[in-house]
């Protein structure tokens, strides 16, 4: 049922959003110094994406509890579900509603509110109030995450890239007598086994609702041969890439990679050798729920492991079946790029009456007992520490937010039970030093000059793309149509982006 | 001027009835609207509607210079006019056949059970559709394997989408539109009845010449509505039963599904709030062409 | 429903033994049995599995008799106090709006089909236009927000839908096909236009009251919309947002939270909420047919 996040989606586009006349007046800020006992009560409400979980009301009782003690401040917790959040924010935003602190992200609609002037400039609150938010995030995150060099939100996120691998079957494997896979022609042996000898069990489904998970975009990330990267004019979309650190944007029309096109056309061959999924286009359940109820044996995933709830339910279908996940990605120190842009920001509304407040309250969130609760529940009851970094549940209640509020990588703790493998991967992605830096690092596109073009290529790609990258449609035949339809409008968004990129290298040096 | 104010003074209690409606019409409708003056502006929302600046008609020109709009208006007009005509047709024949029924609990049970897939949200309907239709093991394929024909990639093969998503459109609402029509039947006078038996009319000639020609208005009126919004893609439906799969659309793309694909990057506003004024202005005119034909043959059943 | 009043007169066509009627009547039963069987079974496919154990859901789909049976999930919906919460908020705006909505759309459409009413051409024009344009949201929020400060209140689920066009119109096209003498002699009597409404019409349009009824009733009581936009007090969350939430939480299934992978809810959970939902609200359907038979024929009236 992937379709339901889209009919949300098209809900925010329908549902348009508010205009107002500017919303400002930040009218009196409390400007009472530090130190709990002098500080006036106060009421902060944050607004995050979300549910309320299972023990909600426990956990905020002692969060308030901690607040009220520490800070003299309650919190009013606002949930937003994933689907409404884009629309929903916006209206908020512009109404001028009573909000102090909000979720945002460059994905949402964090560069378009910042540069409206929404959000707080939080270099002087973070420095008066905010030492364990600073402490708690190296230099290269804080530098890599400004807007037009100021800071509009604290940059939320344990690591430096995605996690990803592919989800497959260890016990098939096993069974058919294959070797632990370590390399993409591994990977393929195993499914053309899978294919041959297990009938009834479809051996792979990439995303074809999604750009992300394509199978073609799955196996370009992991090639650090040649660090071709989307460049997000639309999503993750590969038709315009970066390639490298040379500045340059290129467009697959002109250039037909050879890297590219060979996926493609190894992902075609997949295709019509029956591997990839028939129905890879139109699937409705989710990729993780076909594995998990043994049709598919192996899917693109965005983790380094196997969390435990996924080999639970897949045993309650298939009594010894277990997963393991294949990693591809290259450990080697260096070889992958990284931009530092973290996915998820928290922001101080420009319009809220406690905007210091606000910064101390995100300041108590980052002490490690304080992103404990948040994130884990009460100690002792929900979860248990297991010596300084890592923990254990107890019983399946989590906390209240964690990657929406104060996500950092010197707070977060790792699940005990994550094997070592695992561990190695995770550890590696969360250290800065690591990856070698993007040349875009700090770029962002503005496509408000070629907005008509976007809309347009959108529904251009819209029609191949996930088919080609997927092995769904013939390369051949429908790579033309694709040029033919497509190729004008991609040229004018190229043009202007390598614009705004040489204007930012240019700025850079 | 004066005819007005004495006719109002004289129909005061009349008018007067209109009065709450009035207020919620202008209060909940008619403000809003003033929204849509966004399609001509380059919104911002921290200038508000009234500070953004004007942008003419910029706004429209990712739709019109593109060479996808006919054919996206053109898929919308012909799918919503299969629903319109088919689900009214099959709500008729759903409730003149109930007003057959003489075995009380028969009509009941069957009156409620087919206005049960109404409650079926979308997004379950395309689960469902999946179930049937899928290549992997689709139950159709399934079904057409066992009496020896060979299987269709129902999913690749546009042109037979236009009949499924029509009557799946019967079946989630013509129960739903029965309704309206099995309650005007309730409240039409017995006399036509009698006297038409004692002709010696058979039940299918009372259900020709008595029942349907008296359900007209009601027929005429569904249609009428139907028609304001024939410009308007059922965006649940389509989203949920084709999704993003690029191969359908070609007969299943309607205007709300291109649009939201162009612009769910973008996100902009006014861009998607000038869709919405074509889809607008397109089905005012339309309908005042249709209301116009209506009047002309039967001027009792026109809509204004 | 007509004939039923007069069983004799029902009686004696049965009597007359033309083959085609009797033939006619076989396929007018066939039709409605198959037509109704489509609509059952799926929904049938949605209760039942509802009730099934995971292992079921996960190795069959959805089966149509599930290998075992379960209240788990019902019983993890019950706990807690926010569907009880819910059930009382959509309660509440049903009963609320359905009431106010048959009675203004009621009066306003009687206004515009009466045949005195000189611009009723212009009125339905009016109402109508609204139907194509759309509620045009943006000023549609700064009014109930701003202007009228309805945000987190009931009143915002209630007072925006309270005029339904759609629903106006059908009852044009149902007042319209009265004759028109029933008012006039009425009013020659004297009686002014409410009491005519009162006295005469309303009595006669109960099954189209009864519908339109219905109608409003399924349109607050299926409404998401509004407390989306509205609603930031989780006390006041009806129904549908609940179920919406609930479902979009299953999509977002391999989102990353830092750096865990979550599994979504389960598929019972997600069935046993939609049935929960729509539980109540499909058992007015049936009691509401009562009124579709019990309207007083016109023939009595002018008797």
């Amino acid at each position: 049922m992937a379709a339901l996040k889209r009919l949300f989606l098209a809900g925010a586009l329908l549902g348009l959003t508010s205009a107002l006349a500017a919303c400002g007046g930040n009218n009196g800020e409390d400007s009472s110094g530090a130190g709990s006992g002098s500080l006036p009560p106060v009421t902060l409400k944050l607004v995050v994406p979300g549910a309320k979980s299972a023990n909600f009301d426990e956990v905020m009782a002692e969060v308030n509890k901690r607040l009220k003690a520490d800070l003299n401040t309650q919190l009013d917790l606002t949930f937003i579900d994933f689907a409404d959040l884009n629309q929903k924010t916006n209206v908020m935003l512009a109404s001028g509603e009573n909000v102090d602190l909000i979720f945002d992200a460059p994905w949402l609609h964090l560069d378009s509110m910042a540069s409206q002037g929404f959000y707080e400039e939080l270099t002087d609150l973070l420095n008066q109030y905010g030492p364990n938010v600073l402490k708690t995030r190296p230099q290269q995150m804080w530098d890599a995450n400004k807007i037009d060099g100021k800071i509009y939100g604290v940059p939320l996120g344990s690591a430096y890239t995605q996690a990803r691998s592919v989800f497959i079957r260890k016990d098939l494997r096993e069974k058919l007598g294959l070797p632990p896979v370590r390399t993409y022609d591994d990977l393929e042996k195993y499914l053309y086994a899978v294919r041959d000898k297990e009938l009834g069990i479809t051996p792979l489904i990439a995303g074809g609702d999604d750009v992300t998970y394509s199978w073609v975009n799955w196996r370009i990330r992991d090639d650090t041969g040649v660090n071709i990267r989307p460049t997000n004019a639309f999503g993750a979309s590969l038709m315009l890439y970066y390639k490298g650190n040379d500045g340059k944007v290129y467009n697959l029309f002109d250039t037909k990679e050879p890297q590219i096109w060979n996926d493609i056309l190894d992902a075609r061959k997949l295709f019509t050798d029956k591997v990839m999924s028939q129905d890879v286009l139109t699937n409705k359940s989710s990729q993780s729920d076909m594995q998990l109820q043994n049709k598919v044996a192996a899917t693109p995933e965005m983790a380094f492991g196997i969390p435990q709830a996924f080999n639970d339910k897949l045993k309650q279908v298939v009594p010894d079946g277990e997963l393991e996940a294949v990693r591809l990605f290259d450990l080697t120190p260096g070889s992958n790029l990284s931009n530092y842009k973290m996915d998820n920001f928290i922001c101080i509304v420009k319009a809220s009456k406690h905007k210091d407040r606000a910064m101390m309250f995100l300041d108590w969130a980052n002490k490690q007992e304080n992103y404990d609760l948040l994130e884990h529940g009460i100690e002792g009851k929900n979860w248990k520490a297991v010596g300084d970094r890592q923990y254990d549940t107890l019983g399946n209640d989590g906390g209240v937010v964690s990657f929406q509020l104060m996500l950092n990588p010197a707070l977060e703790r790792d699940w005990v039970g994550t094997d070592e493998e695992t561990r190695k991967y995770n550890g590696f992605i969360a250290k800065a030093d690591n990856f070698s830096k993007d040349i875009m690092t700090g770029f962002t596109f503005d496509p408000t000059p070629v907005k008509n073009e976007v809309a347009q290529f959108s529904t251009i790609q819209a029609k191949y793309y996930n088919g080609l990258f997927n092995g769904a449609l013939d390369p051949d035949d429908y790579f033309s149509k694709f040029k033919a339809e497509g190729e004008a409008p991609l040229k004018k968004i190229q043009t202007e982006l390598q614009k705004q990129v040489d204007a930012f290298l240019a700025k850079q040096k | 001027m004066n005819n007005l104010l004495k006719d109002a003074i004289k129909q005061r209690y009349l008018y007067s009835m209109a009065v709450p409606g009035i207020v919620f019409l202008v209060v909940f409708s008619y403000i809003p609207l003033a929204g849509h003056v966004l399609a001509f502006k380059n919104f911002q929302i921290s200038r508000g509607i009234w500070g953004s600046s004007w942008a003419g008609w910029n706004n429209f020109r990712f739709f019109f210079s593109g060479r996808d709009w006919i054919q996206v208006t053109v898929n919308t007009v012909i799918l919503n006019a299969l629903f319109i005509v088919f689900e009214m047709a099959f709500a008729l024949l759903i409730a003149l056949f109930l007003n057959e029924i003489r075995l009380k609990w028969f009509k009941r049970t069957v009156q409620s059970v087919v206005f049960l897939p109404y409650f079926i949200s979308w997004v379950v309907v395309g689960y469902m559709a999946f179930v049937l239709f899928n290549n992997t093991d689709g139950l159709v394929n399934h079904a057409l394997r066992s009496v020896g024909l060979r299987d269709v990639d129902w999913y690749q093969t546009p042109w037979v989408w236009p009949f499924i998503l029509t009557v799946t459109r019967i079946w989630k609402n013509a129960g739903y539109l029965s309704i309206i029509l099995l309650a005007a039947i309730a409240g039409l006078s017995v006399d036509y009845y009698e006297s038409a038996r004692l002709d010696g009319a058979t039940r299918f000639q009372q259900m020709r010449f008595i029942t349907l020609p008296l359900l007209k208005p009601q027929l005429i009126i569904l249609v009428l509505l139907g028609v304001g919004r024939i410009f308007y893609g059922d965006f649940g439906m389509i989203y949920g039963i084709v999704g993003d799969n690029g191969i359908l659309f070609p007969t299943t793309d309607v205007i709300d599904t291109y649009s939201y694909r162009a612009l769910r990057q973008l996100g902009d506003f006014s861009m998607s709030s000038a869709i919405v004024l074509y889809q607008s202005v397109m089905g005012l005119a339309a309908v005042i062409s249709f209301n116009a034909i209506v009047r002309r043959i039967d001027k009792d059943s026109r809509l204004f | 429903m007509i004939r039923s009043a007069t069983p004799e007169t029902t009686a004696r066509s049965r009597r007359r033994p033309f083959r085609s009627e009797k033939a006619a009547a076989a396929g007018i039963g066939l039709f409605l049995i198959v037509f109704a069987l489509a609509c059952l079974f799926p929904f049938w496919l949605m209760v039942i599995n509802s009730f099934a154990v995971a292992k079921s859901l996960a190795l069959h789909g959805y089966a149509v008799f599930p290998s075992g049976f379960t209240l788990q999930s019902y019983r993890f919906l019950l706990q807690g106090k926010q569907l009880f919460l819910s059930y009382g908020v959509t309660a509440s705006a049903t009963v609320l709006g359905t009431a106010a909505g048959l009675a203004v759309t009621a009066l306003f459409a009687y206004v515009l089909a009466h045949p005195k009413n000189r611009y009723g051409g212009f009125l339905s024009f009016m109402t109508y236009v609204p139907m194509i344009f759309g509620s045009g949201l943006v000023g549609f929020y700064l009014l109930v927000v701003r202007w009228l400060h309805l945000k987190d209140t009931l009143w915002a689920l209630v007072l925006p839908y309270v005029m339904n066009p759609f629903y106006a119109f059908i009852f044009v096209s149902f007042y319209r096909s009265l004759p028109y003498e029933l008012n006039e002699s009425a009013t020659v009597d004297g009686a002014n236009e409410w009491v005519v409404f009162f006295k005469i019409i309303r009595p006669i349009s109960t099954p189209v009251i009864a519908t339109i009824g219905l109608f409003y009733a399924l349109q607050y009581w299926n409404d998401w919309w509004l407390s989306l936009l509205f609603i930031d007090n989780s006390d006041l969350y009806p129904l549908q947002l609940l179920l919406r939430q609930l479902m979009s939480q299953m999509d977002l299934a391999s989102l990353n939270h830092g750096n865990v992978l979550t599994l979504p809810p389960s598929e019972g959970v997600k069935l046993a909420t939609v049935c929960l939902t729509i539980g109540p609200i499909i058992f007015v359907y049936p009691f509401i047919q009562k009124y579709f038979v019990k309207g007083l024929t016109l023939g009595s009236v002018k008797g």
